[in-house]
């Protein structure tokens, strides 16, 4: 049988609505089946952002007392005479000649730091210990127990002024129902070998200070534990 | 078969591999909660300086001493305590164990040895960063006399601030101030640590106000050895003083202008104090900077060569001013307070920063004033009474004199406010000016 061409375009686009339909019936049903096995998951919502303000303010350093003063204003490059009789004055040359940017002085010799790329070097490892179970972000945002536990990672954070701040590594820890940190781990590097190493050296101490003090988990977040609670560190 | 039966397979194909992959991009959706966290604290680089083990006894403790103090009082460092070191230095000897010095919280350590044979010693100093494991950042060796211990230590605590900051430390350098003997007032310098004093100065008269020239070769100062209050240079280890300046009246308050070539100065040759740049080589005027009733003192040339401060009573009180050097017109910049005298710019590249000596109550203290932000930081407060502000040639720290408030002496404190003020040298003392830093 030879089919004509406008029958070949018939049975064509019937074809490709009813494959169509079918794929479309095979995808709501799949989705279906992963709803009815999870609740409903919304991939912003394992991002959870913890007010700043939850953070406690950390100890004082060592800084002479400041007293207020009343800040003068700003110096403009040249000067202005109080003095009516005095003379115009020429071109400024208080400027400085080289427009340094500190910063850049300060971060240099820091190339093999600077120099690499900053980003995820390693493979996540978030999500439940077993692999079982999704994010909680939206269940547990804003709890005063989770809060209590960022401000003892922030007051055990300090990172040398000197060293460049570039980067964001993520660290995670393993909180028991307890209270104690059995685990934590580096899960995204930085490429910037001081700052993961500082963050490292944060979540030890964390980790130190919930063995010597542990705060158990309340009862509404212990089910959570199973899980990864993951920080992404910015110095500031 | 149909003619576009392989289309037809290949848009099946296409569909079934969406309708596949569709539920397992949800599936794979399973991460934990991520918390976004700003605000490590920044502090001090935390660096360790342990005796070395396998040297000489004597010298080592005097190499770590050494090193211990210029890295403390640079700004930029936290001398961790000895004796919380976990590391077994003797196994280490000049290299490290990271974990060891990561639980004493270092970031950082300086191994060294040094060997004394004779009058030689040889030391070889290397910088450790934890986080990058056993290998040394930096080495370096030195040679030279057992006098010469402490000069090449400053020299090593150089290349380590360079390391970390890009520019050498200001270890090496020397403070020129003014101290009473005998009825007199000399001129004297000594090492910024407080090491090696030596007079500048030595006659009978009162010599006031040393001010050390671009490149340390030179002290100007204002002596009265002719009865007059006139303006000399001498060479910065001493000798036969050169007169500048002998105009009638003051002669006082040098100030080098960048290139050496010239010297702001307070002159009254007409009755009335005001500023003027002299030739450092002659003394003949170049510019009157000021022509004012008010008095005109302690000039300040800026590192760029732009700007002369000084302190003028124009608007009442003693207040510090800011003038272009090529003459001009002056702009107020001191607002706080009532009396504010002794400005010094801060040598830092690309800072438009002025310390300077305030009345705060019934003492004296030490502020520093960015003229670019306004900002103001205090330097020293219920401590003494501290005046006479100058600069590190690496503007990271500040030394003065200070009377009371644990010992009269020069203090040396971090020029960015945090920190304490450390003496570095006892006595009544006046006339404070921080000299270049040693050539590398």
């Amino acid at each position: 049988m030879t089919l004509t061409g406008s029958q070949l375009h018939t049975f064509s686009g019937l074809g490709t609505a009813l494959v169509t339909a079918v794929a479309g019936v095979a995808v709501w049903w799949a989705d279906s089946e992963a709803a009815a096995a999870k609740p409903p998951i919304d991939p912003f919502a394992d991002m959870e952002v913890i007010d700043a303000a939850l953070a406690e303010k950390a100890p004082a350093q060592v800084v002479q007392p400041q007293k207020k003063f009343r800040a003068p204003d700003p110096v403009k490059p040249q000067g202005v005479s109080h003095d009516e009789n005095a003379k115009p004055v020429d071109q400024p040359k208080d400027e400085p000649k080289d427009d340094i940017d500190i910063d850049k002085v300060l971060n240099r010799n820091r190339d093999d730091d600077d120099d690499l790329e900053v980003g995820p070097t390693t493979q996540p490892v978030v999500g439940a210990f077993d692999g079982s179970e999704d994010g909680w972000g939206d269940e547990t945002r804003g709890d005063p127990y989770l809060g209590a536990l960022k401000s003892d990672l922030l007051r055990g954070w300090e990172y040398p002024e000197i060293l460049s701040d570039v980067g964001t590594p993520v660290g995670c820890i393993h909180l028991e129902p307890d209270g104690t940190i059995p685990e934590f781990v580096l899960r995204e590097q930085s490429g910037n070998a001081e700052l993961d190493d500082s963050v490292e050296r944060a979540l030890k101490e964390l980790q130190k200070k919930r063995e010597q003090d542990p705060k158990p988990v309340p009862a509404h977040l212990v089910p959570k534990t199973r899980k990864w609670i993951c920080y992404r560190m910015k110095v500031s | 078969m149909l003619p576009n039966e392989g289309l037809v397979m290949r848009a099946l194909l296409v569909i079934a591999a969406l309708a596949i992959t569709a539920p397992a991009t949800v599936a794979t959706a399973d991460d934990g909660v991520i918390i976004d966290v700003s605000g490590a604290k920044r502090g001090r680089y935390p660096i360790a300086v342990p005796v070395a083990v396998d040297s000489d006894g004597a010298v080592a403790a005097e190499v770590a001493a050494v090193a211990s103090f210029d890295l403390g009082v640079a700004g930029l460092f936290k001398v961790l305590d000895p004796a919380s070191f976990l590391a077994d230095l003797g196994v280490e000897k000049l290299g490290i164990e990271p974990a060891k010095w990561k639980d004493v919280g270092a970031y950082g350590v300086i191994k060294y040895r040094v060997v004394a044979t004779g009058d030689q010693v040889e030391l070889e100093a290397r910088l450790f960063e934890v986080s990058k494991g056993n290998s040394a950042v930096l080495t370096k060796s030195y040679r030279g006399t057992k006098a010469d211990l402490r000069k090449l230590t400053h020299a090593w605590c150089n290349e380590v601030v360079k390391y970390y900051t890009g520019e050498y430390g200001f270890f090496g350098s020397r403070i020129a101030y003014v101290a009473k003997k005998r009825g007199a007032s000399q001129v004297m310098a000594v090492d910024f640590d407080g090491a090696n004093p030596y007079g500048v100065t030595r006659n009978s008269s009162t010599n006031v106000l040393p001010a050390w020239s671009p490149g340390g070769g030179s002290i100007a100062f204002t002596s009265y050895m002719r009865n007059n209050p006139d303006l000399y240079v001498v060479g910065a280890g001493g000798g036969r003083p050169k007169k500048i300046a002998s105009y009638k009246g003051m002669n006082t308050g040098a100030s080098w202008s960048p290139d050496g070539s010239k010297i702001a100065v307070t002159l009254s040759k007409d009755g009335n104090p005001d500023i003027y740049v002299i030739s450092a080589s002659d003394g003949s005027i170049l510019t009157r900077i000021t022509d004012n009733k008010a008095i005109d003192t302690s000039p300040a040339w800026s590192p760029d060569g732009g700007s002369i401060a000084f302190v003028s009573d124009r608007e009442g009180g003693p207040q510090i001013f800011v003038a272009p050097a090529g003459g001009g017109g002056a702009k107020r910049v001191s607002k706080n307070g009532s009396y504010n005298t002794t400005p010094a710019w801060s040598p830092a590249k690309g800072a438009r920063v002025l310390a300077y000596t305030t009345r705060d109550g019934g003492s004296y203290d030490i502020v520093t004033l960015d003229l670019n932000s306004g900002a103001m930081v205090r330097i020293t407060q219920n401590e003494g009474s501290n005046e006479e502000p100058s600069w590190s040639p690496n503007g990271r720290a500040i030394a003065f004199a200070r009377t009371g408030g644990g010992g009269s002496g020069i203090y040396i404190a971090p020029a960015d406010g945090n920190g304490k003020a450390v003496k570095v040298l006892s006595g009544s003392v006046t006339g404070i000016d921080w000299g270049p830093a040693p050539r590398p």
